[in-house]
């Protein structure tokens, strides 16, 4: 059971206001999300911003509310996780979070944090074995030790993200999350660290949600992709099928990945189209899809397609792509 | 217009003059707390209460600062009226903290229905005049110093917990709190340790220098007005000293009105300031 | 191409839009509703707060909360309903007099005339007193600040901020003392030596005349840390105001410096000056008291030192009133200057 994922029917909803959030209106983040991870994997999650990526990474650790039917990480229930078992499942799962400058309390110095999330666990760890402990993480990560004494405010973007990727180590983690971790750094280090980033996942063999919106840093280290689109999962696709062999089925996938790779083929000038409202049916892509236009096709405009496979391992959320399947 | 006067766009304030303020505060306070230490380890050069001197008596090596016009040794009320104010500021201190806590606390972070609640209970203090408060409380507590520093402290719980929630509200964004989470520290830890102790302390420990000098002033002036409120005779406090004294103007008697005076000046003066340098601390860290 | 993208990055500055006036005055109207309900709970809250303390009392003192409230009745009668009701029930039968303006007789301090009498006149005087003080305080604060932001390398100008920092720190009663002892000592001295005649309102505290309310009101606004504060969260709010980066493009796009600054700086400031009332309201019964003027401080302190609890309660009740329906005004004031507030709320 360690190392592996399931979610079904995930729903997720934002806002809510009055004394017990009863009251107006709702936005939906995550509307029926579906898959399973299988241990030692590294799928990526990719899409545009405010596609409710980093919302379904904070689901899966539990770290906010949801709906579903059921949520499986490493064997844990997540919908009814409290006491003892919310603590063991702390343990084996982490998340790398996105923004290093406020993910690392600027009060305490690096050495402190990383400190905390050995003992946190397990408080009987004398502060001399812990600090043992940080020097080794510090070395697996490739931080030069005497930066662990500084204030997060005096590390350089780099440092901060090996010290927030020691933290999510410390507690040896079958399952994690890391969202954008290379984000906002030059290449050569967004390379130097995704190469470490996947070295470290063999060698524990653990499985990896890797959160990204950048196809290139994607097919440089994911073994699976899952495209999201407004809240639902378009597409899931071994990363070889994806990148190698036929390439993505969805419309909104060939898209980005066109776009990540030639983008001076993609567009001509065109008008940005607004996209449908959430909630409201059929499928959210269809005004901007290539294949598609909304009056003709009816169950585009109003029947949401479903996440079905239409190869092995290879599942499609799209009416369009289907039809072509069934139609070869 | 104003954009050709000279400004910077950072604070004004220097290094030397942040800590000049500091210093020259910690200076301030170092009479009152010299008392409190003589009275404590019974070092005072008199009997605050016992009549040894001559009425109105000027400075001598017998009494530094010459007695008052009972014949009591002035240095030595001077500085058993810091040490007999002492417990009851520090309870004020200490109801003040635990209060403001609590209520600070569950009010920016106790979900919907506890914020709204506790957030009416510090509206609730907070519209009442502290001092007319506190009035009510010496009126009916017969002038018991004790119940008139626990009323003090209430009243302030408000000013303690609108820092902690401008504190809460800042942080309450930032990622280290939810990666805190998902380490699975507990949210007691988090609250108190990360947000409280790692950004709220410089804030709130002003907070409660400001809170002493506000009790040493409700003390001193509830025993100067008199009216069986404040502090009473015998017992020394900086307020019915002057109470006492305060004819001396026309007899020519200043000293045992002055000091007494210079010595509240001066205290207010220095926790003022030594507030005043811990918020500015705190502002150029943040 | 460069006017549209002016004119839409003028909209995320702290300048509303002007064109929604109507839409703003609607939802300060809405707002103002919301408070006002809030205010009533909250002057709920107090009166209850007040109700518990007495009821705390070891003495029976709050049994003359109901003496002579109604008028039917002797005193002692209604004392002794009033003794065999439920607590909830003394409770909601004291706001039931409080609300239809009848806060019980006084028991010492003028034995047997309504509370409301007294409260009326001494309100006014005490308003009037508190107000100036305030505003002075403000204004005074709001020059330091400015002078502190904009020439705060000038020496002379640091002596003047810890001269602040020293006048602010001695307390009202002191002040009234000096003022007392040593403004009238003064004035005779110069009559004596024919420099000046007597002023009517010799010797000093006798009656509130201009001039020596002039020099309460200056006390009111400088003792007590009053100037102090002031200055200093003034400068803060300044400091903030006019060194937000905002400022660059304010200045490239040629709108007002001031008018920006001034908006940017009105609601903290505002808040901070409601947050200072509760604070001048109690050196304003300090001032009364030492200085014996009429007033509502006066009748608190008076009727603290005489344990008179219906002219306390009621003196309390009546400047809880004031300072949150005061609060409520500041608020809109500073919903109306800052955007970002109408927002959020």
């Amino acid at each position: 059971m360690k190392g592996t994922v399931q979610v079904e029917h995930l729903y997720k909803e934002f806002g809510g206001s009055g004394l017990f959030g009863k009251w107006g209106d709702k936005t939906p983040a995550l509307e029926d999300i579906n898959f399973t991870l299988e241990k030692g994997e590294l799928a990526a999650l990719v899409g545009e911003s405010g596609s409710g990526k980093t919302t379904l990474g904070r689901c899966l650790l539990g770290l906010i509310k949801f709906e579903s039917r059921k949520v499986k990480v490493n064997g844990y229930d997540i919908a009814s996780l409290g006491g003892a078992d919310e603590k063991a499942f702390r343990m084996s799962a982490q998340m790398v979070f996105q923004n290093p400058f406020s993910s690392l309390n600027p009060a305490f110095k690096a050495r402190d944090a990383l400190v905390e999330a050995i003992r946190v666990h397990d408080p009987s760890i004398s502060r001399e074995k812990a600090n043992d402990e940080v020097e080794k993480l510090a070395a697996l990560v490739q931080l030069p030790i005497d930066r662990l004494n500084e204030y997060p405010p005096s590390l350089s973007g780099g440092e901060k993200r090996r010290v927030v990727f020691a933290r999510a180590l410390a507690t040896n983690p079958d399952f994690v999350v890391t969202d954008e971790p290379v984000s906002g750094l030059d290449q050569p280090i967004q390379a130097q660290l995704l190469d470490l980033m996947r070295k470290i996942q063999r060698r524990q063999n653990s499985t990896m949600l890797f959160i990204s919106h950048d196809l290139r840093l994607v097919r440089f280290v994911a073994t699976r992709v899952l495209v999201m689109h407004r809240g639902r999962i378009v597409e899931d696709a071994p990363a070889e099928i994806f990148f190698h062999q036929q390439g993505p089925s969805h419309p909104y996938s060939r898209e980005l990945l066109e776009s990540a790779f030639h983008p001076d083929q993609l567009f001509g000038p065109q008008v940005q189209q607004s996209h449908p409202e959430r909630g409201s049916g059929g499928c959210s892509f269809r005004n901007r899809c290539k294949f598609t236009s909304t009056e003709m096709d009816q169950p585009c405009a109003t029947m949401t397609p479903p996440l079905l496979e239409i190869k092995s391992n290879h599942r499609v959320a799209c009416h369009w792509c289907r039809n072509q399947e069934a139609d070869r | 217009m104003i954009g050709s006067l000279r400004w910077s766009r950072f604070p004004s304030v220097t290094k030397s003059s942040r800590y000049l303020g500091m210093a020259i505060g910690i200076i301030c306070l170092v009479p009152a707390t010299l008392g409190v230490v003589a009275a404590a380890f019974g070092w005072l050069p008199h009997d605050p209460l016992q009549f040894i001197g001559e009425s109105n008596g000027g400075p001598s090596l017998q009494h530094f600062l010459g007695c008052d016009s009972l014949g009591r040794d002035l240095l030595s009320r001077l500085w058993a009226a810091a040490a007999y104010f002492t417990p009851p500021g520090a309870l004020a201190m200490v109801v003040a903290l635990s209060l403001g806590v609590v209520l600070g606390v569950a009010e920016s972070l106790g979900g919907r229905f506890w914020g709204a609640i506790s957030s009416w209970c510090l509206q609730v203090m907070d519209s009442l005049p502290k001092f007319v408060l506190v009035l009510l409380v010496a009126a009916i507590a017969r002038s018991n110093l004790i119940w008139i520093m626990a009323a003090v402290g209430a009243t302030f719980a408000p000013q303690i917990a609108a820092a902690i929630r401008s504190s809460v509200e800042r942080l309450r964004a930032a990622a280290f709190i939810e990666a805190e989470k998902s380490l699975g520290v507990s949210m007691t830890r988090i609250v108190f340790f990360h947000i409280l102790w790692g950004h709220a302390r410089h804030v709130i420990l002003a907070q409660l220098m400001s809170l002493m000098a506000y009790a040493l002033l409700v003390e001193t002036s509830l025993s100067y007005l008199g009216g069986e409120l404040g502090v009473q005779e015998p017992t020394p406090s900086w307020g019915n000293m002057i109470a006492l004294a305060r004819d001396g103007v026309f007899t020519g008697n200043l000293l045992p009105a002055i000091i007494p005076a210079i010595m509240i000046s001066i205290t207010i003066l220095g926790f003022s300031l030594v507030g005043q340098g811990l918020l500015q601390l705190w502002e150029e860290r943040a | 191409m460069s006017d549209s993208t002016l004119s839409i990055s003028s909209h995320t500055l702290p300048i509303g839009p002007r064109s929604d006036s109507g839409r703003l005055i609607l939802g300060l109207l809405s707002l103002a509703a919301r408070e006002l309900i809030a205010t009533i709970l909250v002057l709920i809250g107090a009166s209850l707060l007040l109700f518990l303390v007495l009821k705390a009392a070891p003495s029976e003192d709050h049994l003359q909360l109901r003496l002579g409230q109604s008028t039917s009745v002797t005193a002692e009668q209604a004392g002794e309903t009033f003794a065999s009701e439920t607590l909830a029930g003394q409770y909601v039968t004291w706001l039931e007099g409080v609300v239809t303006g009848d806060f019980g007789t006084s028991k010492a301090l003028q034995r047997g005339r309504p509370v409301a009498d007294l409260l009326k006149p001494a309100f006014f005087a005490s308003f009037k007193l508190l107000a100036a003080g305030l505003f002075l305080s403000a204004l005074l604060g709001l020059l330091a600040a400015t002078l502190s932001i904009f020439r705060s390398r000038n020496p002379l100008w640091r002596i003047t901020l810890g001269l602040t920092s020293l006048t602010s720190a001695i307390p009202v009663f002191l002040y009234v003392y000096a003022l007392v002892a040593g403004g009238n000592r003064l004035i005779a001295w110069g009559a004596a030596q024919q420099h000046w005649q007597i002023p009517g309102w010799f010797p000093l505290p006798m009656s509130p005349d201009f001039v020596p309310w002039f020099f309460a009101v200056l006390i009111l606004a400088v003792g007590d840390g009053s100037l102090m504060d002031m200055t200093q969260r003034f400068g803060s709010e300044l400091r903030h105001s006019a060194g937000d980066e905002h400022m660059v493009g304010v200045r490239m796009m040629n709108i007002s410096v001031p008018v920006v600054i001034a908006r940017g700086f009105l609601p903290g400031a505002l808040s901070h000056i409601s947050r200072r009332i509760s604070f001048v309201l109690g050196s304003l019964v300090v001032l009364e008291a030492a200085l014996g003027w009429p007033g509502l401080g006066y009748l608190a302190w008076r009727a603290a030192a005489e344990r008179d609890m219906p002219v306390l309660l009621g003196a309390a009740l009546l400047m809880a009133v004031a300072l949150r329906l005061v609060l409520m005004v500041f608020d809109l004031v500073g919903t109306a200057a800052d955007p970002r507030r109408r927002v959020t709320k």
